[in-house]
């Protein structure tokens, strides 16, 4: 059985960072830019995008995923899973295996692996992967120049596969290189040339000569290369021992545009490859972390012409941003914070009103009446129509993508929002009205008919526990519905 | 014609404003002694024989769950029945509404309705968290500026009202309030002055919004048929109505109306069996500039779209053919929302009893409307109309 990509999705933040606006506070030298990710956005929030995506690619029915395998080392809660909340927001059943994959920039080809050996063993048919991370670091040290963030995703199955997986080796030892604590949450390293040296170096050749033993292959025969990259220049090294070549790295690189995106960084690049990649081509993808190294091989079949039709652009992502200044930075990074008090929601995040109608509301449900065709919305607090009164319903999706009805931007928000913000209400492309705060949104450009989409964000937090829900933001690119 | 069957024999109010020196309490005796002393023929407070209030957000003074005893206990009234009001902006016009169908009903001749509110013993932020209130994944940040300044977007985009249309509004309603010795504000402003305030919530500059404001009103009502043991010009209660409208934004039709105050006018016009035309005087919901604007179209002032025009012409100055906001209006007066109601009836039966001093308006036909709306979504109005006309 063939078990390899069945489609692929991106996320990239809107939000970026001058490499050389870091070296100018605090010395140094260092070209290129980092995606930043913005106040209402984390891993699962960019998870959820880049999986929509993949979804939406795959031209699968959210009901045919059977299994979700997810790997980050930013998670925003310890002790507990977040994944329910993507599942629930692309509307995946219910009976289906979630798992969480941790504590290494790698922890994303396990989840792959996972999934892979799904499939194999027909446990499951299709299964959905995504890798996403959103690097934190404390101000002025050596890291806090390559961090970036960033999701990416990728459906696996056996039916209409285009890419797929030849083979995988792994290589693990114990090296202490780069940490964080639970408490500091900052990435940490101890001597960069020791770690690179015996840990990145050495575990990416020993993974690489594995799988290239086991496949009977050598590196000249892949067209395509995606390697891990953690800083500028690590990887000079291991180009010349595997005697790579410039052409093979081109495709599948963005470090210099977006830094390091740990768990999403060779997803990235892989999907990015494949927006260009032609049948017959082979890729070599190699992950790095924590003393694990993981090579992978694909091979492109004639799939790919058919799956590039209605491939969710990378080039978008990378295209669409806007720079932030280094006090923006901070401030999105969390190093720099408003002295303020605790909001004080009338509803607790943790209440059962959002349990209650949160799923709802993030999938974007409605009970749309069968006598008069209104949809009302969440069907959770609407048993009875409320422009005729009928108790009949049947549920329906609401569409993500509309243009301002009429709109507001306040500057003055209560404890725990931020102004000025736009808020927006809007007609939706399928006739249903929408209201949500702004996002990502030039203040002085808020036009009534402005397109606009809404998509998954973290709305506000309360003693560190967010409430997710929707936002709109300038289309940039339409998430999957 | 009317309903007329409730009178008003008297009101009392007291100056609203930033009134860090006073209590709750005493704002609420100072009103009611006011009020008390309003009364032509002289009034004994045993005569009361069951009350109303409206406070729409008693937690910004610790009040939260108090109830009606929050107004007899107040005033030397502990025993009778006292009934609590909130209903968004309308809340004491609601408490008034109520204490009318009490007296009307036939089972009190005679009832108190007063309304408060202590908006300035909590921080500016507590009031803005009522953004934070509600449901947080469908009416997160909605305060009141969030509610009308997208009305205001869309009346312009719809209608081609402009932000100095809006201005003329706050010009002419601080005009009034100058003349209004209850008034918060008392000084005229220009028309640069509001166009060049801070921008709180684009479209809405700061001189288009109401103040926070503490105040209170009180007004005594008995049944028609023997206010001559009361008052020597009585004033009658014409009609009432109320309004409501879906309860979140995205279930709303209009973002150029109230539909709660087409529906409210409707009914309060049709009790009174009288036309817009017919109105002498309006104390109407100026909570921003943009709401007065919409308050003509909706309470037939004039057509859909055509509110720019009646501001331009100055239909709606204190001497024009329907003097709207005489008061100074909320911009001015000020807002202390369960108070608001009642002072707009004080207003109107000052007018109707031509006691209004410097700013009284023409008297002719004798009716004088009052309106708020409000709420979630702006989804409660309430409308009162008084008469100086017995039948």
């Amino acid at each position: 059985m063939k078990v390899g990509i069945v489609g692929y999705g991106i996320y990239i933040p809107h939000f970026r960072m001058k490499r050389e606006e870091i070296s100018k506070v605090w010395g140094g030298r260092a070209k290129g830019e980092n995606s930043v990710a913005n106040l209402d956005e984390d891993v699962i929030t960019m998870g959820a995008e880049s999986a929509l995506n993949a979804l939406s690619h795959s031209g699968l029915q959210p009901s045919e995923i059977e299994g979700f395998y997810f790997g980050t080392n930013s998670s925003p809660r310890i002790n507990h899973s977040l994944l329910g909340l993507i599942a629930e927001t692309l509307d995946l059943s219910k009976d289906i295996d979630l798992v969480d994959f941790a504590s290494s920039p790698r922890a994303n080809v396990a989840a792959l692996k996972a999934c892979q050996d799904a499939i194999v063993s027909k446990r499951i048919q299709n299964g959905l992967v995504v890798g996403a991370d959103c690097l934190s670091t404390l101000p002025g040290s050596p890291l806090e120049l390559y961090g970036g963030a960033g999701a990416a995703g990728f459906v696996l199955g056996s039916k209409n596969v285009f890419a797929e997986i030849e083979g995988l080796h792994s290589y693990s030892t114990y090296i202490m290189d780069r940490w964080t604590t639970p408490k500091s949450f900052s990435l940490t390293e101890y001597e960069p040339r020791f770690t690179l040296r015996y840990g990145y170096y050495d575990h990416l050749l020993r993974a690489t000569e594995g799988l290239l033993k086991k496949l009977g292959a050598n590196v000249q025969q892949y067209q395509h290369v995606i390697l891990q990259q953690q800083e500028e220049g690590t990887f000079r090294a291991v180009i010349k021992a595997l005697g790579l070549n410039q052409g093979q790295l081109e495709t599948g690189s963005f470090f210099s545009e977006l830094g390091d995106l740990g768990n999403a960084s060779i997803f990235l690049g892989l999907a990015k490859v494949l927006e260009k990649a032609k049948e017959g081509e082979r890729i070599l993808m190699l992950s790095y972390g924590g003393g694990t190294s993981d090579a992978v091989s694909f091979k492109v079949n004639e799939s790919i012409e058919r799956a590039r039709e209605w491939a969710k652009g990378v080039e978008i992502y990378l295209r669409t941003k806007e720079y932030v200044d280094y006090f923006a930075f901070l401030k999105l990074q969390k190093s720099f914070k408003k002295e303020e008090e605790i909001p004080k929601l009338g509803l607790n995040p943790m209440s059962p009103a959002l349990w209650r109608d949160g799923s709802f509301v993030r999938s974007l449900k409605g009970a749309k009446c069968t006598q008069c065709g209104y949809v009302n919305f969440p069907p959770s607090i609407r048993r009875i129509c409320i422009r005729c009164g009928h108790t009949q319903f049947e549920t329906v999706k609401l569409c993500r993508t509309g243009k301002v009805h009429t709109y507001c931007i306040s500057v003055y928000q209560p404890v725990g929002l931020q102004g000025p913000t736009p808020i927006i209400i809007a007609d939706m492309d399928d006739g249903n009205r929408f209201r949500a705060l702004g996002t990502e949104m030039k203040l002085g450009g808020v036009r009534i008919e402005m397109p606009v989409e809404l998509v998954l964000r973290r709305l506000i937090d309360q003693n560190g526990v967010g409430i997710y829900g929707n936002l709109f933001r300038p289309p940039r690119i339409t998430m999957g519905n | 014609m009317g309903w007329n069957k409730v009178a008003v024999i008297g009101v009392g109010m007291i100056r609203f404003g930033e009134l860090f020196e006073k209590s709750w309490e005493e704002m609420i005796e100072e009103a009611y002694l006011n009020c008390i002393k309003s009364v032509d023929k002289g009034f004994n407070p045993k005569d009361i024989q069951a009350a109303w209030v409206g406070v729409a957000r008693p937690h910004l003074h610790g009040q939260g769950a108090q109830g009606g005893v929050s107004l007899v206990g107040n005033i030397g009234l502990a025993g009778i029945p006292c009934t609590r009001v909130e209903n968004g902006c309308p809340t004491g016009s609601d408490a008034f509404r109520n204490a009318c169908f009490g007296v009307a009903s036939g089972v009190y001749e005679v009832v108190l309705v007063a309304g408060y509110e202590k908006m300035r013993d909590a921080p500016t932020s507590e009031m803005l968290g009522i953004g934070l209130e509600g449901h947080p994944l469908l009416t997160l940040s909605e305060t009141a500026m969030t509610m009308f300044a997208p009305q205001a977007a869309r009346h312009m985009f719809e209608y081609g009202t402009t932000k100095e249309h809006m201005a003329m509004v706050a010009v002419k309603n601080r005009k009034n309030g100058v003349l209004d010795p209850y008034a918060q504000f008392r000084q005229e402003i220009a028309l640069e002055d509001v166009l060049r305030s801070p921008v709180v919530c684009e479209p809405l500059n700061l001189l288009d919004c109401c103040p926070q404001t503490d105040g209170a009103a009180c007004a005594l009502l008995c049944r028609a048929d023997i206010v001559d043991k009361y008052s020597r010009k009585p004033i009658y209660v014409a009609g009432v109505g109320c309004g409501t409208d879906y309860y979140y934004a995205h279930e709303k039709t209009t973002f150029t109306s109230f539909p709660a105050t087409i529906r409210s006018a409707k009914e309060a016009y049709k009790m009174a069996g009288i036309k817009p035309q017919d109105l002498d005087i309006a104390e109407v919901h100026d909570c921003f500039t943009i709401t007065e604007l919409i308050d003509y179209e909706d309470l037939g002032f004039c057509e859909k779209g055509q509110a720019k025009e009646l501001i331009e012409k100055g239909v709606t100055e204190r001497t024009g053919r329907i003097p709207v906001n005489v008061s100074g209006g909320l911009i001015c007066k000020g807002h202390p929302l369960g108070a608001t109601g009642i002072a707009q009836i004080a207003e109107l039966y000052w007018h109707l009893r031509e006691e209004a001093g410097q700013r009284q308006v023409e008297i002719r036909k004798g009716y004088g409307l009052q309106h708020n709306v409000g709420g979630r979504s702006i989804s409660n109005s309430v409308m009162i109309i008084l008469t100086r006309n017995k039948d």
